[in-house]
């Protein structure tokens, strides 16, 4: 009986089952038109709008941006403030637009449509008054201050993230294929530049707090052994304010991208937006389009900082030196860039007693630009 | 207005004059003259004063007996007769002229030879002037015996003479509804009632009667029939389905009740049904019923007519219970043991219910018999359950009854690698019913019951809930027509997380619900062709919206209480039953409810044409302890009426409204175990709900057929929705997260059923639509632009088979296949990149729908061997459960699978689910 009772019960567990869920309607490119960006006012940075549109959910292609629009702000006055395409679907705007003013965003796209976003009540940014992180335990906290000031209910963040990584051995030598041998490296690649934009969506609301000041508004958590304090880190933040629809286009967003669906998942939800096609209200368009200043703040975290900090880079856990490579088989191991030579040591050769053999390693374990970039940003700023 | 009209009415009727007019009558002469309202002492008294009759009872025997008819020169026979109709009263007249009338039997004045006749028989007392041919023992001698029934000095004349009588169980001595009298000369086809009652006419003369009961076995009497007379029988019951028959005698009721949308289902036809893991399920039972869905397997809520699921009021002997499910939604709440039927009401509610919009299940508990103690119980693979019945001293009986599961140990034997053999879950529920008769016009009756579940996936976090309830309550049954039942009691439930995953991180949340609720319902029948019901009732709910605490000290987390809520609804109700001619019946009843948003409370007034924020907050108004915060007055109306085509059928019609201030808060499709309540208050307004209803019901009586076709329509307004990312659990200011939504619903329902006979069950077909959109009324982000969009239950076509098949007495498969609509669900449509991280846009909200849904199950109920004199008797039932092993999708999601997102459907029981249970009765 226990048996029998223990055999069902184990059937019951396993009756519950996943199984693939393809609607046909997961394989239509609907195309919606997704705006993305700000109307800066004030002139404190460069306005920027981004258009793309949208793809099937099974479409693996990267975002399809739309280059030949027209793109402009207008004020009730009718001013006009024109973003000029500046590559993959970017739009900038370098004028200053003035406050004291509403503006629409208006966009026309070759095909003949039109969007407009609604009248727009610009809204002053605070400062931001401190950016600090802070060691608790294992972890790295970074947190924000701000005061809310009047004008603004809610202050929206959003954060970009790059640190300096090391590869776990260095290259000092190249394959010259004219010469058949190794020359010295111009420049070592063991150090890089990783780049990451939280995507996390920050949000609070400021009345909520005393004076509407913010203290201690979480920006990241740096988990314990992570990259990216290994040597250099630096994270720059955003400041907007927003208002309260605004607040609740990136309130969605944000549960929209967790886990939908699950047996007691709430149902998701439909991101309102703020832009509509002239012709036809109707027709779904994606985004919110921000107006009022931008305030930003960075700092930079050295590993010395955080003291001590172990870096551990899962990527480069099978990283291992090979054995010394001889001269007679650099063209085997370094011309098809399967690996890189470390540096050169004595060896014992059979036909000349001595030689130089080249201590090696992958290419991915000594050239950092497979995961990161060389070239530091432009706003890096050296410890030194 | 419209109830002022129905007082008007009732008045009407009072002040009708009493005339009388009596006609000079002589000894044996007949009898005229309008009898109306009076007793039947009275009544005889005037008799005796005109006639020669002389009657010879006892008080108490009539006290009940209202006379009420107009007499036109007719025989004291036959209005005695109508009189006693029913009633247990017999009567005799003797030669003289002397009227004897006696309770449960019959006097005759031609005693079977069997017995002996006192001397001065009339002359004596009335006890002693009485001989019964009541047969007591059911024996060989009673089949061959020759009875004599009836006097032929007393008889008419006509040839004909009307033989009553009551069919009982031997062992019980409840009455055997449903006995088929038959014999070879009786040309009707005569049933016994629910009382076991019945009444055939027969030529005089030597007559052969056959009393079969459905899997009683079969009776013989041979009888000599000289006039009217009476003869009880006593039956031998058969263990193998012992009340499992559904009396045909309930067949018109479905035709004749003037209500509509009324559901009946026996604790017997669920016991038949296949359903998961052989346990017997109340809920699950009425899903076969037409106008009743589920959003998915998993889930124990239902929806009625297109309503949500906690607009059903789940009564269980005037019990609320307010979360009706066992392990997480698998299993409902009761105890089969201890049901013997729910009814379901999904428009035409008795008067004394109401605050719900959609319908109320009532789910009537058993008492315990009066004769023996008895038990039984049943092991089934999840679950095991034993109840105890029986008479304790003389007046009183109880039925008690448990189960249990054995789930915990069951997980705790899987292997680690399942993930599950940290998971726990257990449940149990425990009824105790009893039952006290003072006297014969007071009874007392206790209903106690209690249900806890608890389980856990991982090892730190355990949820569990409590059902607690307690009521009691007083029936009496009064003079003058005038009877109440008045019922006081407690209802509870109760919600907990507690987590200790981390020191840190430890926290205990609960929310719960208390209910103390008082109710006399009155029942008046003195008028003629009226039943009146009326009655009050108060209701004081006690809310405990969320709470969480740091469960130890090291914890960090904070604690957070959400305000408590308090609301008082009190309900005066009438309804009135009114029988204007033989074709033509109405009912007309009205509650009306007061609710009362009770302190101590702080109101957050907002500015108003604004949507509701913290900063649109104008002021705060405190309300101290008790002080109402909110009035909510409102009627709630129930209008049916019902004309008969023919004897066969008829058609219905009826118009109903109703109200609700208790929400329950979910942002799920289904009801999840988190889900809390609301009750209303300044911003949350009652839900309103609106039905019409009509329907065609008729019997096919050579088929054994019945077949009903009813057609709704249904408005509701005030539903609870939320704006995009609301927060539902601890949420201080709901009313800025809630988006009031109307609705509407309209439907369809047929259903064609077959009671008996060796293949019997039913189809029911429902094409109902649910549709929601956001009130315009509401400022701000509406759903699908304020559009009508379907429900989340929106399943436009539900059919279901039920048959069942009697091979032998002993074994009797079943099977059952349910079609649905797959429900509505929102997908995500397209995806695109937004602050660089790539997002899914989804589509409006409802806007395409799951797989249809498409099960059978089946099962074969197998009856031990069922001789009397056994020690227990014991029955198997062995089943399948999704016998194809079809996956029905219980719900649809997205989630990245490598980068890239990737649809996935989620079937609850997608293979085949054998299972056994061995159920006995000792």
């Amino acid at each position: 009986m226990r048996r029998v009772l223990f055999v069902s019960w184990m059937l019951l567990l396993l009756v519950s089952c996943r199984e693939i869920f393809e609607p046909e309607v997961v394989f239509v490119d609907f195309g919606f038109l997704v705006v993305e960006g700000n109307i800066e006012v004030g002139g404190n940075e460069d306005g920027l709008i981004r258009l793309s549109r949208t793809r099937s959910i099974y479409d693996s292609t990267a975002s399809q941006t739309i280059t030949n629009a027209e793109v402009w702000a207008e004020s009730e006055n009718g001013d006009r403030y024109f973003f000029i395409h500046n590559g993959t679907g970017n739009y900038l705007c370098q004028e200053t637009i003035p406050f004291g003013q509403n503006y629409r965003l208006q966009i026309r796209i070759a095909d003949g449509s039109a969007y407009t976003s609604a009248w727009l009540t610009p809204k002053r940014t605070p400062e931001i008054e401190e950016v600090y992180f802070e060691r608790e335990e294992d972890e790295v906290f970074i947190y924000l201050d701000a005061a809310g000031g009047n004008e603004s209910d809610y202050l929206f963040w959003s954060t970009r993230e790059v640190w300096q990584f090391a590869t776990p051995f260095t290259s000092f030598y190249r394959l010259d294929p004219d010469l058949g041998d190794l020359v010295v490296r111009d420049e070592v690649r063991n150090i890089c530049f990783k780049e990451e934009n939280g995507g996390n969506i920050l949000l609070a609301e400021t009345s909520r707090f005393e004076n509407g000041k913010i203290n201690r508004q979480m920006l990241t958590r740096i988990p314990e052994g992570s990259e990216k304090l290994g040597i250099r880190y630096s994270i720059e933040v955003a400041q907007r304010s927003i208002d309260v629809e605004a607040f609740e286009f990136w309130d969605i967003m944000r549960k929209n991208t967790d886990d939908v669906g699950g047996i007691f998942s709430p149902m998701p939800s439909i991101i309102p937006g703020n832009v509509r096609n002239v012709d036809d209200p109707e027709e779904p368009v994606i985004g919110f389009v921000g107006i009022g200043s931008t305030e930003r703040k960075r700092i930079y975290i050295n590993n010395g900082d955080v003291f001590p900090w172990r870096t551990q880079i899962p990527d480069y856990n099978n990283c291992v030196l090979q054995d010394t490579v001889l001269s007679f088989q650099f063209s085997t191991y370094f011309a098809n860039d399967r690996f890189v030579a470390l540096y050169g040591i004595e060896t014992l050769d059979e036909n000349l007693d001595f030689a130089i053999g080249y201590l090696t390693t992958t290419l991915f374990c000594g050239d950092c630009t497979l995961r990161g970039e060389l070239q530091a940003p432009d706003f890096w700023e050296e410890r030194w | 207005m419209k109830v002022k009209l129905i007082f008007s009415f009732s008045l009407l009727l009072l002040v009708f004059p009493q005339t009388l007019l009596w006609a000079q009558s002589q000894k044996g002469e007949p009898i005229s003259g309008i009898f109306l309202g009076i007793t039947f002492e009275r009544f005889a008294e005037r008799i005796e004063a005109n006639t020669g009759y002389r009657f010879f009872f006892k008080n108490e025997d009539v006290e009940e007996v209202k006379v009420n008819f107009s007499a036109d020169k007719n025989e004291l026979t036959d209005i005695l007769q109508a009189l006693f109709a029913n009633t247990t009263l017999r009567f005799f007249i003797d030669d003289d002229g002397n009227v004897f009338i006696t309770k449960g039997r019959v006097i005759d004045g031609r005693v079977h030879a069997g017995y002996r006749l006192l001397p001065n028989t009339q002359a004596d007392s009335i006890e002693k002037a009485q001989e019964t041919i009541t047969q007591r023992e059911s024996s060989d001698l009673d089949q061959y015996t020759l009875w004599e029934i009836g006097s032929a000095a007393t008889h008419d004349g006509s040839g004909i003479a009307i033989l009553k009588g009551t069919v009982r169980s031997k062992s019980e001595k409840s009455p055997i509804p449903g006995a088929l009298v038959t014999g070879p000369q009786i040309s009707e086809r005569v049933v016994s009632d629910q009382n076991g009652n019945f009444s055939l006419r027969l030529p005089l003369g030597r007559q052969m009667v056959m009393i079969q009961g459905f899997g009683l076995g079969q009776e013989r009497r041979n009888l000599n029939i000289l006039g009217d007379g009476s003869l009880d029988i006593e039956m031998e019951e058969d263990y193998i389905s012992l009340g499992e028959v559904t009396v045909s005698s309930t067949r018109s009721v479905q035709v004749e009740k003037v209500q509509m949308g009324v559901s009946t289902m026996d604790i017997s036809t669920m016991k038949r049904l296949p359903l998961l893991l052989g346990e017997v399920d109340v809920i699950r039972s009425i899903l076969t019923l037409p106008g009743v869905s589920t959003v998915g397997e998993a889930s124990v809520g239902f929806n009625v007519r297109g309503g949500a699921a906690d607009q059903n009021l789940i009564l269980y002997n005037d019990a609320t219970i307010f979360n009706p499910s066992h392990l997480f939604g698998f299993f409902s709440a009761f105890n089969p043991d201890m049901v013997s039927g729910v009814e379901l009401y999904k428009s035409g509610i008795p008067i004394q219910h109401g605050g719900r919009l959609s319908s109320v299940l009532d789910v009537e508990g058993t008492y315990g018999n009066d004769e023996q103690i008895k038990g039984g119980g049943g092991i089934g693979l999840l679950s095991s359950r034993l109840n105890l019945e029986g008479p304790i001293g003389e007046n009183t009986t109880f039925h008690l009854g448990g189960r249990t599961t054995y789930s915990n140990w069951l997980l705790s034997l899987l292997d680690e690698s399942t993930g599950f053999n940290n998971g726990r879950a257990s449940f149990f529920d425990i009824n105790l019913n009893m039952k006290h008769q003072l006297n014969d016009r007071n009874n007392i009756m206790l209903t106690a019951y209690v249900s806890g579940d608890s389980f856990r996936f991982e090892r730190d976090t355990t949820f569990s809930y409590y059902n607690r309830n307690l009521n009691i309550s007083w029936e009496h049954i009064g003079h003058a027509d005038l009877s109440f039942r008045t019922t006081v009691g407690y209802d509870g439930y109760e919600f907990n997380i507690l987590s200790d995953l981390s020191p840190s991180r430890a926290f205990d949340f609960d929310f719960g619900i208390n209910q103390f609720h008082l109710k006399t319902v009155a029942n008046y029948t003195g008028l003629e062709k009226h039943k009146i019901h009326f009655g009050a009732s108060a209701n004081l709910m006690e809310l405990n919206p969320g709470r969480i605490a740091p469960s130890n000290e090291e914890s960090l987390v904070l604690g957070q209480r959400v305000d408590l809520e308090r609301g008082l609804e009190s309900t005066l109700f009438l309804n009135d039953e009114w029988e204007l001619s033989e074709k033509l019946s109405l009912s007309l009843g009205a509650r009306l409810m007061l609710y009362q948003f009770l302190g101590p409370a702080d109101i957050d007034i907002y500015r108003e044409g604004v949507i509701k924020t913290g900063e649109t907050v104008v002021e705060t108004i405190g309300f101290s302890t008790n002080e109402v915060a909110q009035n909510y007055f409102g009627p709630e109306f129930r209008f049916f009426a019902r004309y008969l085509l023919n004897q066969h059928s008829s058609i219905k019609a009826g118009f109903s409204s109703s109200r609700q201030h208790l929400h329950l808060v979910t942002n799920t499709s289904a009801i999840a175990p988190t889900d809390t309540w609301k009750l209303s208050d300044p911003h949350v307004r009652p839900q309103l709900g609106n039905q019409v209803s009509a329907g065609y019901f008729t019997v096919i009586p050579s088929k054994n057929l019945e077949l009903s076709f009813e057609t709704f329509y249904r408005t509701m307004d005030n539903l609870l929705d939320y704006r995009s990312g609301a927060t539902l659990i601890l949420n201080n200011a709901l009313e800025r997260d809630i988006l009031a939504s109307e609705g509407k619903a309209y439907g369809v329902e047929f259903l064609l059923k077959k009671d008996i006979g060796r293949l019997n069950g039913w189809l029911s077909y429902t094409y109902s639509r649910s549709l929601l959109r956001t009130s315009p009324e509401e400022l701000g982000q509406k759903i699908n632009n304020g559009r009508f969009y379907p429900s989340n239950f929106d399943q436009p076509h539900d059919v279901f088979l039920v048959l069942n098949y009697e091979i032998t007495k002993r074994v009797m498969p079943s099977l059952t296949a349910n079609y649905s609509t797959g429900r509505p669900i929102t997908l995500p449509i397209a995806k695109f990149d937004y602050l660089d991280v790539e997002r899914v846009y989804f589509s409006d909200r409802n806007a395409y729908r799951i797989p249809d849904f498409f099960r059978i199950d089946a099962s074969v109920n197998f009856e031990g061997n069922h001789r009397i004199e056994k020690l227990a008797h014991s029955s198997w039932s062995v089943g399948v459960y999704n016998l194809l092993g079809r996956s029905n999708p219980y719900s649809a999601y997205f989630t990245p699978i490598n980068g890239t997102l990737q649809g996935f459907q989620l079937s609850i029981f997608a293979r085949p689910i054998p299972f056994v249970t061995y159920n006995f009765r000792f």
